[in-house]
């Protein structure tokens, strides 16, 4: 063989010549004589490596030659093009083939999972469930979960780990079904104290799974695989439910693609023993009417209260109710019978805010109720937020401003009135309800004539109990609180919404204008100074307090002279004895003498707290120079706008 | 580019035979020299331990031994050199273009199965799936198509031999990225002496896999078989460069580990056994394409035409022909020729 032999077939033939040919223009042919080519065209002298690196150099020219090179072969021109990309289409598919044949071959095997009424398939691979101790709350301080007794049944806590990346775990929880029906608040407490403040969740949907409703949550947290560690964001996956007795919740844990494979494989599969037959979160069938703007203006100031006790070490949510924002220091207006039932307050409440109108409250703050002011005989309670989700000292500084709530100036309410009831009853769903009512007349606690509550036919259900009442001008009028059940002349049951009216509110009211930081034991509404330490000389202060309108004299006002240097910022009611130096309470002819001496000279500020007219703090209201008489009336007298 | 000067050169020398067969010993040298140095070096620092290698230097030591092995490769083509610079070209598209898109595509077709998936065992259908047909297809496939759609085409691609040379540039190139990514790697620990040895023999491992798809790439160039047998005679090519990469990976873990030790010099030694076969095996082939060559010298093939391509001695006669040595311009006006002659 003395040629290169030229490709078969004249189409290829011809292309062949194509790239030879634009080649020609810059290639000097000579003919060789000889029949050889020379061996190079520089002298013997030039060494092996030189060469190299010379001809290395001329990458120039080979880059145009490729591009050359590669243009004409994907050109249709090429020698074979069609049958080599038939050639290379076909490798390629099977390359494809079989990284689809190598997915499926190791893609784990399933295995059945079932106990406790629950099944579900899982991934084989597998590490042996680990039993795990249930978390303490990071909320609130508690003795440690107590471990299931040996052969104990409920509560039941595993943890799976994937055998591929440790990252990739699957809890399974199984406990006694929760006392209130609110799972979905239930189940958002439960993963808010557990991950605390770096916790972020999407909003729950409900999946029906084999007749079955599952709750679907997706979050993310904060975690730290080991203490010291940096903390890393986590992302998971809970599907909860609950039928007759029991609790249902499985969390994936892992990488979100990981995750929602996983889900793809485990939910489907989702099983549960016993079925309520009922919806897990039941949604309003009514649609929530057209409100006027005043009234939409109320929903941030509307908030979710969830009561949580302390349960074998772990905080379980055990009722809920409304909550109407009064103060901009984020004091919240509720029933006492949201708080506790009898003398029993429960543990904590925790404070859910409005988020948007078709997604539930988010949980963001926590208290006690032990140190909120509490009316049992008017069924209303004043609480606010000192813990965040963490446990850690909470303002509306820190967690944003609640917006308080426009309070109405009083006015008459007259019966045909529309009025508008905000709240989040457990029937609706989790999202704000909003609800429509008339006033319908007043009623007494006893149910015969009186005006201890507002009367609306507005269909107030459980949860609703704290939310605020507004009329149609955006005022809060009341405080929604209760539902009377009573037969009608003609039988049927006719429901009585009960509305407690803002004005017996008003001594909480007056609480939330003074100042007040939470504190344990001090439920009292009484704002009177019990053991302050009185200075043993001074002057003796008198004055007489009088009702703005119309100068008549008010009775059992209470004035009080506070330390030299205390702000009217500072004034906190349960810190009286701490802050109050003289006091003094006005008779029924207004005239008030202060027990205690006020030294001199100082600048003092002044209250005068008295039911039903709008507290008055002045700073640096008493100034006593040297040489004040000893008895001395520095005001002549103190005017009191009514509330 | 000027036209090199007509020299007349005695084609018989023995000056040159002895630079050519010198330059391939120095070659394996200072292959030797490479690995002996990095064992040198570990034995002088007091290495005991794997060494974190820094991007430079893990580019050095998969580099150098690469470069070393391109240069023995490129001197195979005896007859009718191919220019330098598409040599260097090609095997920079192998490194920098082709091993970059064969990652990236096996790691989308097939993410990483962690270990703890399959145990220990090597040869199970997933594992035998993954590193012949989705690795091992996927990287000769690339490869295959670095050189079917640049210099495949070109005038300079004008014999057989030359789908060997330039497939092994690619696959010198290919082994250069894969080389470099292993060294950095495994938290970018390695054993300085066996990484240095694992790469001067899993270089000549790929560029023979490579090598093998050259040689059916360079026979279905200048065939006169119909298109079909064509195109499977590729696609055959394609598979058994795929079964023989595949293969050398599974094998090399396999004699690697055992339990959960690791004998990295018992991979080398396989990787060494196995680059040896393949490149012998195609050498044998190459001394056939190169005994048919449309190069060689009409006295020479007459005198080898007794016994073709198989004589050691006439071998070494062509090694040492020197008047056609590259000249990339003058060989391309001849090969226009050729190529119109057999139209």
């Amino acid at each position: 063989m003395s040629r290169p032999e030229g490709p078969d077939g004249p189409e290829a033939a011809d292309a062949e010549t194509a790239p030879a040919a634009a080649a020609a223009d810059d290639a000097a042919a000579e003919p060789d004589p000889a029949g050889s080519m020379p061996l190079a065209a520089e002298d013997d002298d030039e060494t092996l490596a030189g060469r190299a690196w010379r001809r290395a150099t001329t990458i120039g020219p080979a880059v145009a030659d490729v591009t050359r090179h590669v243009a004409h072969a994907l050109g249709p021109a090429s020698p074979y093009h069609r049958h080599d990309v038939i050639v290379i289409a076909l490798a390629a598919a099977v390359v494809a083939a079989a990284g689809f044949v190598h997915r499926r071959l190791v893609e784990p095997p399933l295995e059945v999972f079932e106990t406790r009424g629950l099944r579900f398939t899982r991934p084989a691979t597998w590490l042996a469930p680990e039993e795990v101790a249930l978390v303490s709350p990071r909320l609130i301080a508690t003795e440690p979960p107590a471990p299931r007794p040996p052969g104990g049944e409920l509560p039941y806590h595993v943890v799976y780990t994937s055998t591929l990346d440790p990252e990739v775990r699957m809890e399974v929880r199984i406990e006694d079904a929760p006392t209130w029906r609110n799972i979905l608040a239930g189940l958002e407490l439960d993963r808010r104290t557990r991950w605390g403040e770096l916790y972020g969740g999407d909003p729950s949907r409900v999946l029906t799974i084999a007749g079955h409703d599952w709750l679907r949550t997706g979050f993310r947290y904060a975690h730290a695989a080991e203490k010291d560690d940096e903390p890393r964001i986590a992302h998971a996956v809970e599907l909860a439910t609950v039928d007759r007795t029991r609790l249902y919740a499985i969390t994936l844990h892992g990488p979100p693609r990981r995750v929602e494979r996983l889900e793809r494989m485990i939910a489907p599969s989702l099983r549960v023993a016993s079925h309520t037959g009922m919806p897990l979160v039941p949604h309003s069938s009514r649609l929530s009417p057209s409100y006027p703007p005043s009234v939409a203006r109320h929903f941030p100031s509307t908030v979710m209260v969830v009561v949580a006790d302390v349960v074998d070490g772990r905080l379980r949510a055990v009722g809920g109710g409304s909550g109407a924002v009064v103060g901009a220091d984020g004091s919240i207006l509720t029933n006492h019978h949201v708080l506790g039932a009898g003398n029993r307050l429960h543990d904590v409440f925790v404070i859910g805010r409005f988020v948007a109108i078709d997604q539930p409250p988010r949980l963001v703050c926590a208290g006690r109720p032990a140190a909120s002011k509490l009316q049992p005989e008017l069924d209303l309670a004043l609480i606010k937020c000192d813990l965040d989700l963490d446990g850690r000292p909470w303002s509306p500084s820190l967690g944003g401003p609640l917006w308080p709530a426009l309070i109405g100036a009083r006015g008459e309410l007259s019966p045909g009135q529309r009025l508008w009831v905000l709240g989040y009853p457990d029937v609706g769903g989790g999202s704000l309800r909003i609800l429509q009512g008339l006033v319908e007349g007043f009623t007494s606690e006893d149910g015969t004539m009186g005006r201890d509550y507002i009367k609306t036919d507005a269909a107030l259900s459980h949860g609703n109990s704290g939310g605020p009442v507004i009329d149609d001008a955006g005022e809060l009028v009341g405080i929604a609180t209760a539902e009377r059940r009573r037969i009608g002349a003609d039988g049927t049951m006719i429901r009585d919404g009960l509305v407690r009216p803002l004005a017996a509110a008003s001594a909480l009211l007056a609480i939330v204008r003074t100042g007040w930081t939470p504190r344990l034991g001090r439920t009292s509404v009484e704002l009177e100074p019990t053991a302050i330490d009185a200075e043993a000389e001074g002057i003796r202060i008198s004055t007489r307090v009088v009702d703005a309108a119309n100068s008549q004299p008010v009775a059992n006002a209470l004035l009080m002279v506070l330390r030299p240097g205390v702000t009217p910022a500072q004034v906190d009611v349960n810190r009286l004895d701490d802050l109050v130096i003289a006091w003094g309470r006005s008779g029924a002819s207004g005239e008030v003498f202060l027990r205690q001496p006020v030294p001199t000279p100082g600048t003092y500020t002044v209250m005068v707290i008295v039911d039903g007219y709008v507290p008055l703090i002045g700073g640096d209201a008493l100034r006593l120079a040297e040489g004040t008489p000893p008895y001395y009336d520095p005001w002549g007298e103190v005017r009191l706008e009514a509330q | 580019m000027p036209a090199p000067p007509n020299r007349a050169l005695p084609r018989w020398s023995l000056r040159r035979a002895r630079l050519l067969v010198g330059s391939k010993l120095a070659l394996v040298a200072g292959l030797v020299v490479f690995v002996g140095l990095a064992w040198l070096v570990e034995r002088l620092l007091g290495l005991d331990g794997p060494v974190r290698l820094s991007p430079a230097l893990a580019l050095v030591v998969a580099g150098v031994p690469a470069s070393l092995w391109l240069a023995f490769f490129y001197l195979q083509d005896r007859h009718e050199p191919e220019p330098m610079h598409f040599v260097a070209g090609v095997f920079l598209l192998g490194g920098l273009v082709a091993a970059p898109i064969a990652d990236f595509v096996i790691y989308q077709l097939a993410p990483p199965v962690p270990f703890a998936q399959h145990g220990l065992t090597p040869f199970t259908l997933d594992r035998i799936v993954h590193a012949v047909l989705v690795v091992g297809l996927g990287q000769e496939l690339c490869k295959y198509v670095a050189v079917r759609y640049t210099i495949y085409t070109s005038p300079e691609f004008d014999e057989p031999m030359d789908g060997v040379v330039y497939m092994m540039a690619v696959g010198t190139g290919f082994a250069v990225w894969i080389n470099y990514h292993r060294l950095q790697g495994q938290g970018g620990s390695v054993y300085l002496s066996t990484g240095a040895a694992q790469v001067v023999v899993t270089t000549p491992a790929h560029a023979s896999f490579a090598g093998w798809l050259g040689y059916v790439l360079g026979r279905a160039k200048f065939t006169r078989r119909r298109a079909l047998s064509r195109g499977v005679l590729l696609f055959f090519g394609l598979l058994g460069a795929a079964v023989l990469n595949g293969q050398f990976a599974l094998v090399e873990q396999r004699v690697t580990t055992s339990g959960f030790g690791t004998h990295a010099w018992r991979g080398v030694l396989y990787a060494a056994a196995v680059a040896v076969a393949v490149f012998a095996v195609l050498m044998l082939l190459v001394q056939r394409l190169l005994a048919e060559s449309p190069f060689r010298k009409p006295e020479v093939a007459a005198a080898a035409g007794k016994a073709v391509g198989s004589d050691d001695d006439d071998d070494d006669d062509d090694d040492d022909d020197p008047d056609v040595d590259d000249a990339p311009v003058g060989d391309g006006a001849s090969d226009r020729g050729g190529g119109e002659g057999a139209r």
